[in-house]
């Protein structure tokens, strides 16, 4: 188990180096003039503005220096030396307009706050789903359970989002959009809130606030649903066949023949072990959710990691994409670690070697 | 030995007790499995509805000319504008300037040889109607370029790791986790970014940045298969006769590996769209007025909060949109559900 | 059974998005943009009243680069900056050129004194008992830190440009202009001495090669490049130009002569070596460090020479390298926001030492310690500002105004306790917001109107006679207000590139052939005037007007905006004429035989027609637009003529237009100050006269009246001057000057003590309150 642990960390340098140098790559394609467009907003009014740009940042230099520069700094001036990514300088943001490492601190719980409460929703009701429409295989639940999830990847994410969003904020106005109502805020930049975890709603219970912990979750319903909307097919399916082979199994008829209850059949002894395989999927959802929701948080607001990766990406940022790219490739590795030894644990069959 | 009475009823003795079927001329034809397929496919409601869907896409892809005949001289997968103003106009409303040919059924039915905006136009007076009928060819050739090439090199990939092994496997997987690090959509939205520049705003970057990112599903699946084909008693036979490497691979075991991410791969033609729009969204799209689903869609997008009034502009591209990705879906999940082995033998 | 889910299934489809859509039973005819257009007396009075009046939420899609009033320089941050730092003077409420004192105690003019005779002195009496936000006391030393500060820190994307030209004279746009200038002269003085010191009896390349080491290494020194005189010298065209010196020393009339030569060759090969300019500090933030301490702390005083203060008079005096008749107006915006000397030095600004100025030069928001913090003696208290989502101002409960600073407006405290701007990129959810009443102001793109009119219950139109809005009425209980017509003060224009970039290695694929076959144009396409004349000739402003700015717009007469020193209603302008157009293209010449193409037997571009590709950054809706009915307009007047529209992203456009590889581009001028000079200047000589390649001759005559017109302080012959120079632009007709949009703001209806003065970015929060 631990030398699995270690040969998996032992990824993470190599994906990482892999992931940054094919972006540095993609860069070859643009010139220095390109790239200092980031820092122009329309014709400078100062003609000296592009030049200025490219002499500070170096964009004239090789793309190899470039990346070397990045990744171990460079001596900016005699007294002053810019550290690079291993020194732990992610850089500053142009589109952020903060350093990137503090982007990435301020987004992330509030992506990591979605996705954990979004896992509920899309994996609960994704495998009741799965596992109502197993039993009654083929039959009008099956059917419909199936239609009305395919519905829901079928749909284009910000549609459906702006959708929602017309009817239960502009129409009931029932739930807004953003993370909290401005009054929370209030309360978080005043400092009468303690912030310990970052992610609003631990907080809040935290601190005993039920009010900001309502407020909050008020404003995650629409994400969530639009996540859960768009993800349910996936699960469904890979739920219900993997319950539609362990009904098959002859423990489960054994069960049966035992003349135990049929709802017994199926919760205590079939569904348990047709769990196993969505343990993966699962996993990759979480993953996939960590990463960021570009859509989703763009149509509601929402500061996640995803829609400034997004932005930053679109606008050929590109400190901030590279730092962004670390940091997701090291989510990930850690979260496919986490859900293989998870699996493990439960599931005997599989020994992690 | 006497002659029996009567005929032998030995036969039908023996289908009464096995209760065998009777196999019809196309079971022949395409042996029981495939036959299976089709019978599941053909069967279903879910699928027939979704086949219906992708041919009457396909219908109007290849009729669009003589659906929405384009503008003459004029490349056709430009949808042809009204005008310039900003605010959408209702369906029905008439041409004012420069309409395209009037296309052969219009007059028959509406008596009338004015050519109107028949679903409205858009933000900036981009012709809907137009838009829905070439949007479905762009649909179909991105779709289906994009899986070929995607699938292509999905599988040399694949192939290589699995067949070789060793070094080069664990390079070319090293590779492929390089290229699963980012989320699928961001590694596009990069990619396109870069390359607009240099290619122009076109579909070609997008298409280009969705094929660099979308091939590593199908290596990994088709490593997967043939790693458990290649241990077979055939192919270890032909290894002991000296059969070539190259010949191995291609004649004995991708033939026996490929078949589920064909079929798979081939799902995916329908939900390119879908990427389509979202980069449409992000600002990295095909050029203004390309008549691409996503792009009427975000055309769209600043209207969606007023559909009281502006419905059309939503809603016509959007229910080709959803229409026709529902479709594939439809056909996909039937597809899965009787190609999964778990399944078989089941009705 | 099975065959009815077939039918669900599509069935769930459209009744999802049916349903979703507000059941759109029968399609609305008209877009309802009329609806503002009612008659007064048809609403009953309704209460409008918010969820919290204390609260101002202002939702947005820009966002501040950085709160440092220094180097801010857009509308974001600017508008944060007005609200929290106070000016010497303000504009009197929405009028742009009439100014009232702030922390100045009046507004000096020639007439009381604080105007010297010859415009070069201007003095402004501090004001005593203000306090900082942090309880400080604000002191004329602190006004003159100010300014010194921000022209020292300078950095081209800084509004200091707008400085350092009354500052240190025409044409300086940076501190790197001046330290350009000076390292030339002394490196100059420098090879002037060591030619003269040179043997010239003995004199050969070793020689050369010595002198040139000197010279290198004495530059060096100043301006803390590494040049290398070795390798310099190696460098083959180098070597060239050597070997060609010392053969023409050979021939040098005299003595002096040859020095001179030596010199020139010396200076030549180092200017070279360097970069090839003299400006290369610009934004060179570690290259400014390294200069030369003494030439440093020379400039540094030569700043603070030009702000002094006076803290026991309460004075500051500005003293100008040549009168400058916007000045006050420069002083008036944002960027003069007066800030804390001791706060800032220290927080980590510059120390107010001229010895050390250049150590803190070209600062960008990457490192600038006043990105995010602020402490002025405005009505609001910067809170706190959460990057991408929201800033957040808080009232100053001591505002020090007891006096309101012109008729009509507040004292005391502000009456809004906060003000909430929030970042909303999507503007459905903007819309949304506002539809809850959860935003009381909202930015809306003009594309978007159409769906807020019907939300409209009260208009409030602008009159352009009392440059002011007329009395609301209202016509509805709907919940907004709107302002509307008020002009704004930018443009975009069309501007034509004389001499197009091309080469024979890499042609410019925009030009077609590059020739003047039909197929493409040659590089000097636009220097033709007729040419020039037909494009304008060709533009429709009404089809512009109608359909891409709502009908909200009106052409505009000459370079300058209405009400400027030179603007006549009626002045030389183009407009819209097909007769005309092809008229100006028979007129053009392009291939030089001296024979109009229209009755040119060779074929010229009237019967050989021509194509290029005229390109807009993507986005820009209103770029593409004209493009488009540039394009249309002249393929209507000869079908030989075609112009293709190319959308390029903004990283290609910005190369190619610097690259000026572009025939025609596209651009928006937004001015820093309401004067004629903000627009000239830019248009003729700086930003687009140089991108256009304008010829030099036509340069240099229009540059004489435009100095001329700056430096005049009487608005009467100030308007003689434009009018001059309008006739003139007219008929060198460079651009095609398009229109003047008017501006729209929404507001809830229970907001009140909005006004707009045009060059003002944002909104002046302490005049607003809520109900």
């Amino acid at each position: 188990m631990t030398a699995y642990i270690i040969r998996r960390l032992l990824l993470l340098p190599i994906l990482l180096f892999g992931v940054t140098a094919m972006i540095f790559g993609m860069l070859q394609f643009l010139s220095p003039v390109e790239r200092s467009a980031l820092y122009v907003r329309d014709i400078p009014k100062n003609e000296n503005v592009v030049e200025g740009i490219i002499r500070r940042y170096g964009f004239d230099q090789p793309m190899y220096v470039q990346y070397w520069r990045w990744l171990v700094g460079f001596q900016v001036a005699d007294d002053e030396f810019r550290p690079g990514i291993l020194q732990g300088n992610f850089g500053w943001s142009r589109v952020g307009t903060q350093p990137v490492i503090d982007l990435i601190k301020v987004r992330f719980p509030a992506t990591l706050e979605l996705a954990l409460w979004s896992v509920f929703p899309i994996i609960g009701i994704g495998l009741w789903l799965g596992v109502q429409a197993a039993v009654h295989h083929n039959g009008w639940f099956d059917q419909a359970a199936r239609v009305f999830s395919i519905v829901g990847t079928s749909f284009p994410t910000f549609v459906f989002g702006l959708l929602v969003l017309m009817i239960f904020y502009a129409n009931l106005q029932w739930f807004p959009p953003g993370r909290v109502s401005d009054w929370v805020n209030q309360e978080i930049f005043s400092g009468s809130f303690r912030q310990i975890t970052s992610l609003i709603t631990v907080d809040a219970l935290l601190n005993g606030r039920f009010d900001i912990f309502v407020d909050a979750i008020k404003h995650l319903v629409l994400p969530i649903l639009t996540l859960s909307y768009i993800n349910w097919a996936t699960f469904l399916r890979v739920t219900r066949s993997s319950m539609l082979e362990t009904l098959r199994q002859e423990y489960v008829t054994t069960a049966r023949a035992k003349g135990l209850r049929e709802s017994d059949v199926v919760n205590k002894h079939a569904r348990p072990n047709a769990l196993i395989p969505i343990t993966t999927l699962a996993g990759f959802q979480v993953v996939g959710l960590l990463g960021g929701v570009v859509i989703t948080e763009t149509v509601f607001t929402y500061p996640g990691i995803g829609s400034a990766a997004a932005a930053a990406a679109s606008q050929l940022d590109v400190v901030t994409t590279l730092g962004f790219a670390l940091f997701n490739g090291f989510v990930l590795i850690l979260a496919n670690l986490m859900v293989d030894v998870i699996y493990g644990f439960i599931d005997p069959r599989v020994r992690i070697s | 030995m006497a002659q029996p009475e009567t005929a032998s009823p030995a036969p039908n003795v023996l289908a009464d007790s096995i209760n065998m079927r009777k196999i019809g001329r196309v079971e022949r034809f395409l042996g029981p499995e495939y036959y299976r397929i089709l019978r599941g496919l053909l069967t279903t409601p879910a699928s027939i509805a979704g086949l219906f869907l992708i041919t009457l896409f396909a219908f109007i892809a290849i009729a669009a000319p003589l659906i929405a005949p384009p503008l003459p001289n004029q490349n056709p997968y430009k949808i042809p504008r009204d005008g310039f103003s900003p605010d959408p106009k209702p369906p029905m409303t008439e041409w004012r300037r420069l309409p395209p040919p009037l296309p052969f059924w219009w007059k028959p039915i509406m008596g009338t040889d004015k050519w109107v905006h028949l679903m409205g136009t858009a933000s900036g007076q981009w012709d809907i109607f137009y838009g829905v009928i070439w949007g479905t060819r762009t649909a179909f050739w991105t779709g289906i370029l994009i899986t070929s090439v995607t699938l292509l090199l999905g599988v040399l990939i694949g192939t290589v790791s699995a067949y070789y092994g060793g070094l080069l496997d664990n390079i070319l997987m090293r590779i492929v986790d390089v290229f699963l690090t980012l989320p699928f959509i961001m590694a596009a939205l990069i990619l396109a970014a870069v390359l607009i520049p240099k290619l122009g705003r076109s579909v070609i970057p997008t298409v280009i940045a969705l094929i660099a990112f979308g091939w590593m599903g199908y290596s990994r699946l088709v490593r997967g298969d043939i790693l458990s084909v290649r241990e077979r008693d055939y192919v270890l036979a032909a290894r002991v006769i000296g059969v070539k490497d190259s010949r191995i691979m291609f004649t004995h075991i991708l033939p026996n590996a490929i078949f589920p991410t064909l079929v798979i791969a081939s799902l995916d033609v329908g939900t390119y769209v879908l990427s389509f729009a979202a980069l449409s969204f992000l600002g990295i799209g095909t050029d203004i007025g390309y008549a691409d689903w996503g792009q009427l869609l975000s055309f769209a997008r600043s209207w969606i909060t007023s559909l009281g009034t502006y419905w059309y502009i939503v809603v016509w591209p959007g229910v080709a949109l959803v229409l026709y990705v529902l479709g594939w879906n439809l056909l996909g999940d039937a597809l899965r559900d009787v190609l999964d082995p778990r399944m078989r033998g089941r009705s | 059974m099975r065959k009815l889910f077939a039918v669900l299934s599509l069935l769930i489809v459209a009744s999802m998005l049916l349903a979703a859509c507000g059941a759109p039973a029968a399609p609305q005819t008209v877009v309802q943009t009329q609806i503002v257009e009612v008659t007064p007396t048809a609403a009953p009075p309704a209460e409008f009243k918010s969820k919290d009046p204390t609260t101002l939420v202002n939702v947005v899609f820009g966002e501040p680069e950085t709160l440092d009033p220094a180097l801010d320089y857009e509308t974001s941050g600017g508008e944060i900056i007005a609200n929290v730092y106070d000016t010497l003077i303000t504009y009197e409420r929405e009028k742009p050129t009439t100014f009232v004192p702030m922390l100045a105690l009046e507004v000096p003019s020639v007439a009381n004194g604080g105007i010297s005779a010859d415009g070069k002195s201007v003095t402004f009496k501090i004001r005593t008992g203000i306090k900082f936000h942090d309880g400080a006391d604000l002191t004329p030393s602190d006004v003159a830190y100010t300014f010194q500060r921000g022209v020292l820190q300078g950095g081209t994307g800084s509004p200091q440009w707008l400085m350092t030209e009354p500052f240190f004279g025409i044409g300086v746009d940076d501190m790197a202009a001046i330290v350009g200038d000076k390292l030339s002269a002394k490196a100059e003085e420098k090879a002037a001495a060591l030619a003269g010191a040179a043997d010239l009896a003995a004199f050969d390349a070793t020689a050369f090669g010595t002198l040139f080491t000197d010279l290198v290494t004495y530059y060096n020194g100043l301006s803390g490049f590494a040049v290398d005189a070795a390798a310099t010298l190696a460098v083959e065209e180098n070597v060239t130009a050597v070997n060609e010196m010392i053969a023409g020393l050979a021939t040098a009339a005299d003595d002096a002569a040859k020095k001179d030569a030596i010199k020139t060759a010396a200076l030549d090969m180092l200017f070279a070596a360097e970069g090839g300019d003299a400006y290369a500090l610009y934004d060179d933030a570690a290259g400014m460090a390294k200069i030369d301490p003494a030439l440093a702390k020379e400039i540094g005083e030569m700043a603070m020479a030009a702000v002094v203060a006076d803290d026991a008079a309460g004075t500051v005096t500005f003293n100008l390298a040549q009168a400058w008749g916007p000045f006050l107006p420069t002083l008036a915006n944002f960027w003069g926001g007066i800030m804390d000397k001791d706060w800032t030095i220290a927080n980590g600004g510059w120390d107010g030492d001229p010895a050390t100025w250049h150590k803190y030069y070209g600062i960008t928001s990457e490192s600038n310690p006043f990105n995010e913090k602020m402490n002025g003696t405005g009505p609001f208290m910067f809170d706190h500002w959460t990057k991408g989502q929201e800033l957040v101002l808080v009232r100053n409960p001591n505002y020090w105004v007891k006096e309101p600073l012109f008729p009509g407006g507040k004292t005391g405290p502000a009456a809004l306790e906060r003000i909430v701007i929030k970042k909303v990129d999507e503007w459905g959810t903007r819309f949304a917001m506002l539809q809850a009443g959860d935003a009381d102001f909202a930015s809306v793109n003009r594309t978007d109107i159409a769906q807020v009119d019907p939300m409209v219950g009260e208009l409030c139109m602008y009159n352009l006679d009392k440059n002011d809005y007329d009395a609301c009425v209202s016509s509805s209980n709907q919940p907004f207000r709107l302002f509307k017509g008020s002009p704004s003060v930018s443009r975009t224009d069309a501007f034509m590139t004389f001499k197009i970039s091309t080469s024979e290695e890499s042609p410019n694929p925009l030009l077609g052939s590059g020739k003047l076959d039909g197929n493409g144009i040659p590089a000097d396409f636009f220097s033709d005037v007729h040419i020039r004349r037909a494009f304008n000739y060709c533009f429709d402003w009404d089809l512009y007007i109608q359909d891409a700015l709502a009908g909200e717009a009106f052409q505009s007469i000459g370079v300058g905006l209405p009400g400027m020193p030179g603007y006549e209603s009626d002045g030389p302008h183009y407009s819209f004429d097909a007769d005309k157009c092809a008229a100006e293209f028979k007129a053009a010449d392009l291939d030089k035989d001296g024979i109009a193409a229209g009755d040119d037997p060779e074929g010229d571009v009237w019967t050989t027609g021509f194509r290029m590709q005229v390109a807009y950054n993507t986005g820009n809706t209103v770029r593409q637009t004209v493009a488009e009915i540039l394009a249309g307009n002249i393929a209507t007047v000869n079908d030989k003529f075609q112009i293709e529209i190319v959308g390029m992203p903004w990283p290609t456009f910005l190369r190619n237009q610097r690259a000026k590889n572009l025939p025609v581009f596209f651009s928006g001028w937004v001015e820093d100050i309401h004067d004629p000079h903000n627009w000239y200047q830019p248009y003729v000589l700086g930003t687009y006269g140089s991108r256009q390649n304008l010829p030099a001759d036509a340069k240099a005559e229009l540059k004489e009246l435009i100095n001329a017109g700056v430096a005049e302080p009487d608005p009467a012959k100030r308007d003689v001057i434009y009018k001059e120079l309008n006739q003139k632009i007219f008929d060198l007709a460079p651009q095609i000057i398009m229109a003047v949009a008017t501006g729209r703001h929404y507001e809830q209806r229970w907001v009140e003590g909005f006004y707009s003065n045009p060059i003002t970015p944002g909104f002046n929060y302490y005049q607003l309150s809520k109900k």
